[in-house]
């Protein structure tokens, strides 16, 4: 088992390179028939198909069909946007006004009667035993109605090391700010305030927040004892134990070829160090939830990714079947990746309502929402080899990060996944200090990677003395990307850009880009009930949220194009477990997950429909016909009818039908990407980035609102812009304090570093599913925005910036203006 | 092989890839983003196990003191 | 909790009755209410003023301006008089904070409001300046910390204002029941090895009641400038005021005030020295910013701001002098 795992990761990159090689768009992966021998290539075997001829392909490339067998209830394929009424074409929120006006209700928004408010108790030292927490105080403060304490669930779990960890009634703190206990109360500011006088007693002990620091042999330990404990002999599959010495876990390895050989065959190679910073979510909503708990049933209203995640983790945290757990997310104030699961402030909010016998809103604190989650930084060395004919010998990274108290630090998917490569060896390695943990954040590991790996690109380019967009070319095999670098060739100056640090006066002007990639990934929870009342109206249930990317506006559409309505005329019911299940937003999945439920569940509606008003207009149901909203008699088209009339001669009140998402149809391995082109000036004697314009050219499948589309792609470019530039969390090494865990001090742009943002959407039809959709969260702009930065500013000054983000303090070192290195 | 992966986990390791981040095929397409998981364990919702060391699909696993199946028996 | 009780008064007499130790002014309540929600000041009493008429309002004549106290900062920057012979004012005002906070924020609050410090303005920490034994920036991080007079503490102090106002030789009027006293600007604030306990001379039983500018001498041209690490609510990591007093290209005199070099807004002494008597170019004013920068000690994180400054002054000079039509690292992108 073990073996057949790591023999697929070694063939995975030479494979992805293959993709596409002989044919215009993407092939079946070749290994996909065997790429997982214990499973059945199809789970869905068993189901009764057809064989359908689908649109496949780039329209810039020339579109062609493919014959996919589906199922046989799967709706006929759909035709290229430009055939259709609604889906593909620019369509405004469906909750744009209520959002923009209040009426929108967010988790923080919910009031219950007789709700409670709650605030949590965060550790004051960085790294402690927890001797005792008197929470008296707290408890006789006027208003309070219930204290929650934190307490050790050992279990039948022992202690690793007994002799450095005693035992305790409470857990180990292991950083400023860790969730130790929380009080209810009748307002917030008694809450607050109670809070404030629980008092604990700690036992400190060494602490470390720096993670060159916590690297050194001597450095106090995170983690005591040796990781001896994994998993046993013969334990089945999983990865092979890591190793773990002192505050370092690692490496995980990916190992394809071999890499000496790589770079002894190369004619080129080029070797750097990156250094990015940790970066927080700072989501406008924090984490937070209002919990319910109630005999018969608990609802939880949720800041979440995942109305079905926050279920799954209640139910097995306390014990309560999922039919009486049920989570609401009508409104979401972000996430990025830091939401899934009910969170301990969900657990413990719980708990409080639990014990004080009502509702209960426990939304985190700005410093709080700093402190819980975050985007890992890294420390990277990449080396590339190349020969003369601009073709790629040997890749090697090797990347320590820290995730704080928690892993999840690694770089590699980039080097891993962009370019066609025959030799590549990853180590990625975790390294722990006393800072608040990391967690998935908008294409986990992705813009650290890609700033080493597209920078290192750009260099090799110089040195091949090819341009960097021809070279990309020759490495890469993506055909989407082929055509977004043709689009930016196109539109940009790009073949006129001057040579590195050519501007003669202080303020050097600068152009360059980056590719990024993210990969397809479905997530078969997702279920969708369309509705069709006796008056002709509409409405689709999911209990899919929408995090604000859209979801409500393309299910709405989707419905539409199936009914041809507009899609206003359609109800969007979702984000509540009591409708169907949908998927966590989480991968860029939610879009190509449910699009293909929501449409498969309005098809068999309207055939509901067709089959029960058939009777009485005396013909057979086959001799319906639905098109551009009207039921007609294909034997004679004068018999025509609107929805509602046909929805009229319905003999009950209610047409319905539920679907849920069928796997795609075939197993290829498929990417999504994009090229981001920036133009930039350095003041080289403030040391100041201005970021001018971005061109962004990107590919989703089949873009299903290009509006919304478009949307998450200038958020991803600002966010990235944002990364790139400002955003860091500052530890004071002396006490492991976050010094800025505010919007102040933390920065983020704002509206006067926005530049002249520009994307362009290419359709990539890629005959998966019924809609074709795919997601677009990941690869917007975030992944690739801080390399074409670093590359733009290299065009600029001739210097490359190897840490983020790129502030007058770092610009000024790098371009040697002062003698301090500021450390990343 | 991935359900079979799956229930060598500790059924209280969650990971974003719980929830159907990464498809049906978690274990393949969890490597193929990097090692950028981050876990957490649902009995101390934090980063820690109830033994107090940290949790990792590597480490959440039958022999670990506080592994609990995923099998329901 | 922090319980205060709050008097919301009408005129100066009824707000000198209740200033006193423990109650404090709150005219925008901008940095205020920071300090008090981070737990940094707990005043017993609030004393508002804003509704205080009489500390409203911009004067012009022939003297030169008479600021209230209360003429909020987007007040400050909309006006035609100050834009045109007091321009560094105005660009200071028009640069400071968010359209939101300039709105609400006054100017005698902006020359009222604490300086900048991590460690001072955390809870977490018991710095000298709140009594303790230890200033945590020297050794800790210390990026946006001060590089002048930084031996002692290490705040900055961030007023955009004050930095204009000090180069046109601004006075402050202070009125307490004992009566008036006007303190010139450069003697506004105190430096941390005068007192740690004390930032301004205003006393807990005076108000601010007027800020004055005296009328420019002919040939006066200035301007402002200022560096973030953004544009958008940013603090300065650097800033500069330049007032010249020109005679045809030669420059007569010059008042150099840098804003967040050091614990107070700081005369650029050197620096007014080189330009004196000088026929302004770009080599003497950057023979000036260099000039200004020449003390020097910068700690361990913050040797970046030494380029900075000499760039801010060198540039708000030129910017001054008319040489350079704007800052070439200005918003809306490089000139």
């Amino acid at each position: 088992m073990q073996n057949e795992e790591l023999e697929l990761q070694q063939e995975k990159s030479p494979e992805q390179g293959k993709t596409g090689k002989d044919a215009p768009v993407h092939v079946p992966h070749k290994k996909d028939a065997h790429a997982n021998p214990a499973a059945p290539p199809n789970k869905q075997a068993s189901v009764a198909k057809r064989t359908d001829s689908f649109l496949y392909g780039i329209p810039q490339l020339g579109l062609s069909r493919v014959e996919r067998q589906v199922p046989l209830n799967e709706p006929p394929p759909m035709p290229a946007n430009a055939d259709l009424k609604y889906l593909g074409k620019p369509t405004p929120r469906y909750d744009g006004v209520a959002k923009v006006t209040g009426a929108g209700k967010y988790t923080a928004d919910v009031y219950l009667p007789g709700m409670l408010y709650a605030r949590m108790v965060g550790a004051g030292v960085p790294h402690a035993r927890v001797l005792a927490i008197d929470t008296t105080a707290a408890e006789r403060y006027p208003g309070v109605r219930a204290v929650h304490v934190i307490q050790h669930v050992l279990g039948n779990a022992e202690l690793r090391d007994p002799s450095k960890e005693r035992p305790s009634r409470y857990p180990i703190v292991r950083y400023m700010g860790q969730p130790m206990a929380a009080v209810a109360a009748t307002s917030q500011a008694a809450a607050d305030e109670a809070a404030a006088l629980v008092k604990v007693q700690y036992d400190p002990m060494g602490f470390v927040v720096d993670r060159d620091a916590a690297r050194a042999t001597d450095a106090p330990s995170v983690y005591p004892g040796p990781a001896d404990q994994g998993g046993t002999a013969g334990g089945g599959g999983g990865p092979a134990n890591v190793p773990q010495v002192g505050n370092v876990h690692g490496p995980e390895r990916k190992n394809v070829g071999d890499v000496a050989r790589g770079f002894a065959e190369s004619d080129v190679v080029v070797e750097g160090e990156y250094y990015t910073q940790v970066q927080t979510h700072s989501a406008l909503e924090t984490h937070g939830v209002v919990a319910d708990w109630k005999a018969e049933e608990l609802t939880v209203y949720a800041s979440t990714q995942g109305t079905s995640s926050v279920r799954n983790e209640l139910s097995e945290i306390f014990k309560l079947p999922k039919s009486k757990v049920r989570v609401i997310t009508e409104y979401m104030g972000g996430g990025f990746g830091a939401k899934f699961g009910a969170g301990n402030e969900g657990v413990v909010a719980v708990e409080l309502s639990r014990k004080a016998k009502a509702p209960v809103r426990l939304m985190l604190d700005r410093r709080e929402e700093h402190i819980a989650s975050n985007r890992p930084d890294s420390h990277q060395k990449l080396k590339i080899g190349a020969k003369r004919n601009g073709t790629l010998t040997a890749i090697q990274l090797t990347s320590y990060g820290t995730a704080g108290v928690g892993t999840g630090a690694g770089t590699a998917g980039p080097a891993t996944n962009m370019y066609n490569c025959p030799n590549l060896l990853t180590e990625e390695y975790d390294v722990f200090i006393n800072a608040g943990p990391g967690a998935a954040f908008r294409a986990p590991g992705h813009p650290q990677g890609c700033f080493a790996l597209e920078q290192a690109i750009d260099d090799l380019a110089e040195k091949l003395d090819l341009d960097p967009l021809e070279f990309r070319g020759r490495i890469d095999d993506s055909p989407a990307r082929k055509v977004e670098r043709q689009i930016i060739l196109e539109k940009t100056d790009w073949r006129n850009r001057h040579r590195a640090g050519a501007d003669p006066g202080p303020i050097k002007r600068g152009i360059g880009l980056s590719q990024s990639v993210w990969y397809r990934f479905v997530n078969l929870n997702s279920s969708c009930e369309v509705r069709i009342s006796k008056d002709g109206s509409v409405e689709l249930m999911s209990a899919v949220q929408d995090i604000g990317g859209g979801t409500k506006t393309m299910l709405a559409q989707v419905v539409a194009e199936e009914f041809g309505i507009p899609p206003q005329s359609v109800v969007i019911r979702i984000g509540d477990t009591r409708y169907p299940i949908g998927p966590d937003s989480g991968g860029s999945v939610t879009t190509g997950s449910i699009s293909p439920a929501a449409r498969n569940a309005a098809h068999q509606a309207k055939q509901h429909l067709l089959a029960a008003i058939a009777p009485s207009l005396g013909v057979a149901p086959d001799q319906l016909e639905f098109k551009d909203g009207r039921v007609s008699v294909a034997s004679d088209p004068s018999r025509s009818y609107s929805l509602r009339q046909a929805a009229a001669k319905m003999p009950t009140d209610e047409v319905s039908a539920r679907a849920t998402r069928v796997p795609d149809y075939t197993r290829d391995k498929i990417t999504y990407g994009g090229v981001d082109y920036v133009e930039l000036a350095v003041d080289t004697e403030t040391g100041r980035v201005h970021v001018e314009r971005v061109l962004g050219v990107h590919d989703c499948g089949r873009p299903m609102n290009p509006l919304g589309v478009i949307s998450q792609i200038n958020g991803g470019i600002l966010q990235g812009i944002s990364y790139a530039l400002f955003e860091q969390r500052i530890m004071d090494r002396g006490k492991g304090y976050m010094l800025n865990a505010d919007l102040e001090n933390y920065k983020i742009l704002g509206a006067r570093e926005v530049p002249q943002i520009d994307v362009i959407l290419i359709e990539n039809y890629i005959a998966q599913s019924s809609t074709d959709a795919a997601g677009i969260g990941e690869s917007a702009g975030i992944i690739a925005l801080a390399a074409a930065i670093g590359n733009a500013f290299y065009n600029a000054t001739g210097v490359r910036m190897r840490r983020l983000p790129m502030t007058p303090a770092r610009v000024l070192a790098a371009l040697g203006k002062t003698d301090q290195e500021m450390h990343a | 092989m991935s359900e079979m992966i799956t229930a060598t986990r500790c059924r209280c390791l969650r990971s974003k890839s719980s929830y159907g981040a990464f498809g049906e095929d978690l274990e393949a397409l969890e490597s193929t983003i990097g090692a950028t998981t981050t876990y957490w364990c649902l009995k101390t919702m934090g980063k820690a196990g109830p033994d107090e060391h940290y949790v990792h699909k590597s480490l959440c696993r039958d022999g670990r003191p506080c592994y609990e199946s995923g099998n329901e028996e | 909790m922090n319980r205060f009780t709050f008097v919301d008064c009408t005129t100066v007499a009824e707000a000198l009755d209740h200033l006193k130790q423990g109650s404090v002014a709150k005219a925008g309540g901008i940095d205020l209410l920071d300090l008090m929600k981070d737990g940094i000041v707990s005043p017993s009493m609030l004393v508002n003023i804003r509704r205080v008429k009489e500390l409203h309002g911009i004067e012009t004549s022939e003297q030169g301006l008479s600021l209230g106290p209360l003429t909020t900062l987007s007040e400050l920057a909309a006006h035609p008089v100050i834009q045109k012979t007091y321009t560094a004012l105005s660009d200071a005002a028009s640069h400071a904070a968010t359209p939101q906070i300039r709105n609400m924020a006054t100017v005698g609050g902006n020359l009222m409001q604490r300086q900048r410090c991590w460690y001072f303005r955390s809870s977490e920490y018991n710095c000298l300046r709140k009594g303790g034994s230890e200033c945590f920036a020297q050794k800790g991080e210390n990026q946006y910390h001060a590089i002048m007079g930084n031996e002692i503490c290490a705040m900055v102090h961030p007023s955009s204002t004050a930095v204009p106002l000090m180069a046109f030789g601004a006075q402050v009027e202070l009125t307490s029941k004992k009566g008036k006293r006007t303190v010139p600007l450069n003697e506004f604030y105190i430096r941390p090895d005068e007192s740690l306990l004390d930032e301004t001379v205003v006393k807990s039983d005076e108000l601010i009641t007027r800020i004055l500018v005296p009328a420019p001498a002919a040939g006066t041209r200035s301007a402002y400038q200022k560096y973030g690490e953004k544009e958008s609510f940013d603090w300065p990591l650097a800033d500069a005021g330049v007032v010249l007093v020109m005679d045809g290209n030669t420059c007569r005199s010059a008042s150099i005030v840098m804003g967040v070099a050091a614990p107070t807004p700081l005369h650029a002494k050197a620096a007014e020295v080189v330009l004196a008597g000088k026929t302004i170019d770009e080599a003497t004013a950057r023979a000036a910013g260099k000039a200004a920068v020449d003390s020097a000690t910068p700690l361990e994180q913050n040797g970046y701001k030494v380029q900075l400054f000499h760039t801010v002054v060198y540039r708000t000079i030129l910017l001054a002098s008319g040489q350079l039509k704007r800052d070439p690292s200005a918003v809306g992108g490089m000139a």
